[in-house]
């Protein structure tokens, strides 16, 4: 990273240079749980930035995010989420550095979306991608691409806090790695990558990757023995333990009339790899993760109305294919949910938008979540947003508990209400 | 002499072009710019006076078979700055249109159908900026003088509009003033093109107004869209047209 960057400064005298910077203060409150080990609000201050410097065929892009919370340092982040150099040939380019890649074509459910690991303690609907160092040779054909993607560097996801409201209020130890022969280790020893086609069709689009790579969006929560018979819940190391997994991936999308039809499905096969999974006082079984698929479609239409003001209903449905119901619940928090929602755009001076969904769980009907958001430019180049958030799901037992990361268990403690002030430049 | 003048009004009646032939040499005249990129300054104007501004920078690609190809970046407001708009134009069938959102990181699929709908919250809709293919529409000559024919366009596909009248120059062969009548053939908007300059690419000369006012007159709201620093001419790659490469 750093080599980029010094590549970065000389750039700036040669090159046409573009840039979108944000700064935003942002307040969050969740209902007091009446806990004293939790936090009941966070209070970030956010940065955006995002460059490009071209010179010729080379274009170097600049991009990171920031955070700090006033309210709990162990949230605070810089990530250099998109920064890497380019350089492009005819039809084809490749690019080193960090890269964020994100392929969905749905609103709420993205089965594909698993490529570049997450900081889970963020938003659903805007979750934070920490970027992925790769090198990417790209082709582009008439009506198609292909992309060979080389993971550089493996980069694990961020889990909330035990303090952290977002979370499932779990002190997650150091992620691991299930190597060959089941020997876990604290780094990769696999060479990652991914193959991606994508192919503009006269009535329809489609995306097709493979992936060879540790799944750091679904780790295997699991707790190894401890020299400790009986330990306390503190005194457990539950641990995230990445898997090796080969990933199919299939986006399609087709304007239909006046309606947008969307299909994403990714199929997730698992090395037959186990880990130990520690049950006080002397219990121990080989805890594995189930091969699954998760298949998701959805339709939007737009409407206009006489107004100017635009609106955009759409209905999502994901479900998680190839295994039983109870093994579903653990493998997705959305194993078999529907979604409707709605997005107004006033298209007025202020630019107001609210959005709303509605999230349910088909099998469970008592879990569901609400959403509803309004933005608007207060000035130029100031934009007020507000958020309400409200999450009906059984709370997470105390102890370890698997059933904790059953379906919306693991986010029930979310309900919050936001509201962030935004800078743009 | 009665024989005369109706054999004059039948000769001149056979000479005279149609809408579809006015409209044709018009689509000629405004062809073989090749590829053009220009900064656009928009302005919003309520019943008010009140007024706001956008900026988008704009690239077109040239397709006289299958249809343009063009890449509005939105530059203000700030908040939508990196929000980017591909639309491939269809001769034959609806457009096509992609959305980067770089909120979401993510390029989105777009339901071009809706046409009517408002560009940027302006008096402009997507099919106003979007321009007129010709197969697309039912012309009719209205009338004429020496120096304008007037022309009723009529969309034989779904449209927010249930026909347009345009005033085209007979000397230059572009739109000086557009009526646009809504659905209920009421008339709903006018514009008014201005602020011509020629442009040569090779040979050809290309006259481009590099101002278009369009007022609502139902709501008295205006819109008005400036062109600045236009180049055509330019040979632009494909490939920069493509939704891989809105990112």
């Amino acid at each position: 990273m750093k080599y980029l960057l010094l590549i970065f400064i000389p750039l700036m005298a040669f090159a046409d240079f573009e840039y979108q910077a944000q700064v935003g203060l942002r307040y969050k409150v969740f209902p007091d749980d009446d806990r004293d080990d939790t936090k009941d609000y966070q209070l970030d201050l956010k940065t955006r930035f995002q460059s490009d410097y071209e010179v010729d065929s080379y274009r170097f892009h600049l991009g990171f995010f920031s955070r700090v919370d006033q309210n709990n340092s162990k949230r605070n982040i810089l990530n250099f989420d998109e920064t890497y150099l380019k350089k492009s040939f005819n039809s084809m380019s490749v690019s080193v550095g960090n890269h964020i890649f994100n392929w969905s074509v749905l609103e709420v459910f993205h089965p594909v979306d698993t490529i570049n690991a997450k900081n889970f303690d963020s938003n659903g609907d805007l979750i934070e991608r920490l970027g992925l160092p790769s090198v990417i040779i790209h082709k582009e054909f008439e009506t198609s691409l292909l992309q060979f993607i080389a993971v550089i560097k493996n980069i694990p996801s961020i889990f909330p806090d035990d303090s952290n409201r977002n979370g499932a209020l779990i002190d997650f130890k150091e992620t691991k790695y299930v190597n060959d022969d089941q020997t876990i280790e604290d780094s990769p020893d696999m060479f990652e990558f991914i193959v991606r086609y994508q192919h503009n069709f006269e009535n329809f689009d489609m995306d097709i990757h493979y992936a060879r790579k540790y799944d750091t969006n679904n780790p295997l929560i699991s707790s190894p023995r401890t020299q400790n018979n009986s330990p306390t819940i503190e005194q457990l190391e539950i641990t995230p333990y990445y898997l090796k997994m080969h990933q199919y991936g299939l986006t399609l999308q087709k304007n239909w009339d006046a309606y947008i039809i969307k299909f994403e499905h990714a199929r997730y096969d698992y090395d037959q790899d186990s880990v130990e999974l520690f049950i006080p006082p002397t219990f121990s079984v080989q805890n594995t993760k189930e091969d699954f698929s998760l298949t998701a479609f959805g339709i939007e239409r737009t409407f206009t109305y006489g107004n100017d003001a635009e609106g955009t209903f759409f209905f999502e449905y994901q479900t998680v294919l190839g295994t039983t119901q109870d093994s579903a619940r653990i493998l997705s928090p959305f194993q078999r949910d529907a979604a409707l929602g709605y997005r107004h755009n006033f298209n007025d001076f202020k630019g107001h938008e609210i959005l709303a969904f509605l999230i349910n769980d088909v099998d469970h009907f008592e879990e569901r979540i609400y959403s509803l958001s309004h933005s608007y430019r207060v000035i130029p180049g100031w934009k007020l947003e507000t958020g309400i958030r409200i999450i009906e799901a059984q709370n997470p037992k105390n102890g370890l508990d698997l059933s904790n990361f059953e379906g919306l268990r693991a986010i029930a403690n979310g309900d919050s209400f936001n509201i962030e002030l935004t800078r743009f430049f | 002499m009665k024989i005369f003048i109706i054999s004059f009004i039948f000769l001149y009646q056979a000479l005279a072009m149609t809408g579809i032939e006015v409209m044709q040499k018009v689509e000629k005249q405004g062809q073989g710019f090749i590829g053009s990129e220009a900064e656009m300054q928009m302005l919003l104007i309520d019943a008010h006076g009140t007024q706001v501004e956008r900026i988008m920078e704009a690239s077109v690609l040239e397709n006289i078979k299958e249809g343009d190809k063009s890449i509005t970046a939105f530059i203000k407001p700030t908040d939508i700055k990196g929000t980017k708009l591909l639309t491939w134009t269809r001769v034959d069938d609806d457009n096509k249109q992609w959305l980067y959102l770089p909120k979401f990181k993510r390029v989105k699929k777009i339901n071009s159908t809706n046409q009517a709908g408002s560009f940027m919250g302006s008096e402009f809709s997507y099919e106003d900026i979007g321009g007129q293919v010709l197969d697309k529409y039912n012309y009719k000559v209205l009338s004429e003088d020496k120096d304008s024919w007037m022309i009723e366009s009529t969309p034989k596909k779904k449209s927010g509009y249930s026909k347009l009248v345009s005033k085209i120059s007979k000397t230059d062969l572009i739109p000086l003033e557009v009526k646009y009548y809504d659905r209920r053939a009421e008339l709903l908007k006018e514009s008014s093109l201005s602020d011509f300059k020629t442009y040569k690419v090779g040979k050809k000369s290309f006259l481009m107004a590099n101002k278009i006012e369009m007022k609502n007159l139902q709501t008295q709201k205006r819109s008005v869209i400036k062109w600045t620093n236009r180049k055509i001419g330019l040979k632009l790659k494909d490939n920069q047209f493509k939704s891989s490469k809105l990112k």
